[in-house]
């Protein structure tokens, strides 16, 4: 193994192993360094005015108060706070990702829609088209019914009339029959009873017409 | 007023910090603080005191309104918000990567507020100067940037991998190397150190230079009291330029505390990615 990876090797390890307890070493030494000042410095709080005069309690007082604030707010405030602002990150990508989603399934819909919209449309212009055909063949059909009807209706009409006028030419011929049979009865009783031979000479010329 | 125009002295207790605070005078003149195990309180120590308790009392709250990522309601707890997501994608994030951030967020969170509200405190009547006028307060959190820099280059590059990448990798003959690496790698590192000390220097200068421009500026009031014609103009004219001013300390406050944050996310990031 090579020195350098040696080295390499064993810095890592150290840097892991102490690398919080790097921090906290500096900030011992710091405290240190300052109480050393203070030791050595007479100034105290009343220092003149000077702004380079080093104030070794200032610099320990801050030094402890800007830590434990550090360690506080890290714990309690920033560090909560961070995991917050990624968590909203997340949250409003998720949000992001869901509201793309339903406007992608909203657009399939409205399409699917469209297309079922334009399906029943050309399905009612179909069945608008059978219902026509339909009505117009049946009307057609109502049509020729109606005429064949009526002229079944006339034929049997005029069959009708001229059973009813041969009924009629019958009861006429019968009724003619009847009154000329009648009136020559009279006529003949009145001549037979005014001549009696000329009465006797139409019955026989009624007998011969009746015998031919 | 023997020999100069403003007492400095006495301006130095307004400005500087001290053991006792100036009350208005019908409560009475100072307010001595007590010392607490044989350490003497001061002006500085309890503004930073109730800065880091400002900050918890804001922010422990918050995360508890923002737990499982719920928005959180209400303009004061979205103006916190605002803050927070500013410095997180537009400062921590680039400058340290996506990967790496979220690790030092915190830190670089707790950093800026704890500078911005002692910035601020240095502008409330009686509540004491910024302790960021102070070279020991700067100090220690640049140190702090410092450690964190360092700690974590060598968590994840091995000390040895951590300090080696601080020179610039060149294809050098190995004679040259021998003479100009060490060189870099010193240059380099005193560069480092040199950073972290501006760090601390920029906010300390801007913050107490502002303090004492407004005191200078209200001491001339004092300076001129036994002249009545005179003290009046330059009451007039140093109540509205200090108001002024203070306007601008206000612009300064948030700026130094963006500044100091920035550049030391910058420096961790150069720290997580090196040449």
């Amino acid at each position: 193994m090579k020195v350098t990876e040696i080295i390499k090797k064993s810095s890592v390890f150290l840097t892991r192993r102490l690398g919080k307890a790097f921090f906290v070493s500096f900030t011992i030494a710091l405290c240190l360094a300052c109480a050393q000042f203070a030791c050595a410095s007479e100034e105290g709080a009343d220092a003149k005015l000077d702004p380079l005069a080093w104030r070794s309690d200032l610099a320990i007082w801050t030094a402890v108060v800007f830590l434990l604030l550090f360690v506080a707010l890290a714990k309690f405030a920033f560090g909560p706070i961070v995991k917050a602002l990624d968590q909203r990150e997340q949250n409003e990508l998720a949000r992001q990702a869901a509201a793309e989603k339903a406007n992608a399934d909203a657009k399939e819909l409205l399409e699917q829609y469209r297309r079922k919209l334009e399906d029943s449309e050309e399905e009612v212009r179909r069945m608008l088209a059978d219902a026509k055909a339909d009505a117009t063949e049946q009307a057609t059909a109502i049509v020729e019914d109606a005429k064949r009807a009526v002229a079944d209706e006339r034929e049997r009409a005029a069959l009708d009339i001229q059973a009813a006028t041969d009924v009629a030419m019958r009861e006429i011929a019968v009724k003619g029959a009847q009154l000329a049979t009648n009136l020559a009865g009279k006529i003949i009783q009145e001549r037979i009873e005014l001549d009696p031979e000329k009465s006797a000479q139409l019955v026989e010329v009624a007998l011969n017409d009746i015998t031919e | 007023m023997s020999g100069e125009l403003v007492n400095m002295a006495e301006l130095s207790r307004h400005v500087s910090d001290g053991s006792e605070y100036h009350l208005p005078q019908f409560l009475g003149s100072h307010l001595e603080l007590p010392s607490v195990c044989g350490l003497q309180l001061t002006r500085f120590m309890v503004v930073e005191l109730a800065v880091a308790l400002i900050m918890f009392l804001l922010f422990v709250p918050l995360a508890w309104k923002m737990r499982g990522g719920r928005p959180v309601r209400g303009r004061f707890w979205n103006l916190l918000e605002v803050f927070l997501l500013y410095l997180r994608n537009e400062v921590i994030v680039p400058s340290i990567g996506k990967k790496d951030a979220d690790r030092f967020t915190p830190y670089l969170w707790t950093l800026f507020f704890f500078i911005l509200l002692c910035n601020l405190c240095g502008l409330i009547p009686w509540f004491g100067a910024s302790p960021t006028g102070a070279l020991a307060t700067t100090a220690v959190l640049a140190f702090a940037t410092f450690v964190v820099l360092v700690g974590s280059g060598m968590k994840k590059f091995g000390v040895v991998g951590f300090w080696k990448g601080q020179v610039p990798s060149m294809d050098l003959p190995w004679a040259l190397a021998i003479f100009l690496k060490p060189m870099l790698f010193a240059i380099e590192v005193v560069g480092f150190v040199i950073k972290h000390v501006v760090l601390a220097v920029r906010l300390l200068a801007n913050m107490f230079a502002g303090h004492l421009v407004l005191a200078v500026l209200l001491g001339f009031i004092a300076a001129t009291a036994d002249k009545l014609v005179l003290w009046i103009g330059v009451t007039i004219a140093s109540v509205f330029i200090s108001l002024a001013l203070n306007v601008l300390e206000l612009f300064v406050a948030f700026l130094q505390a963006y500044i100091f944050t920035f550049l030391a996310a910058i420096f961790i990031g150069m720290a997580q990615h090196q040449h």
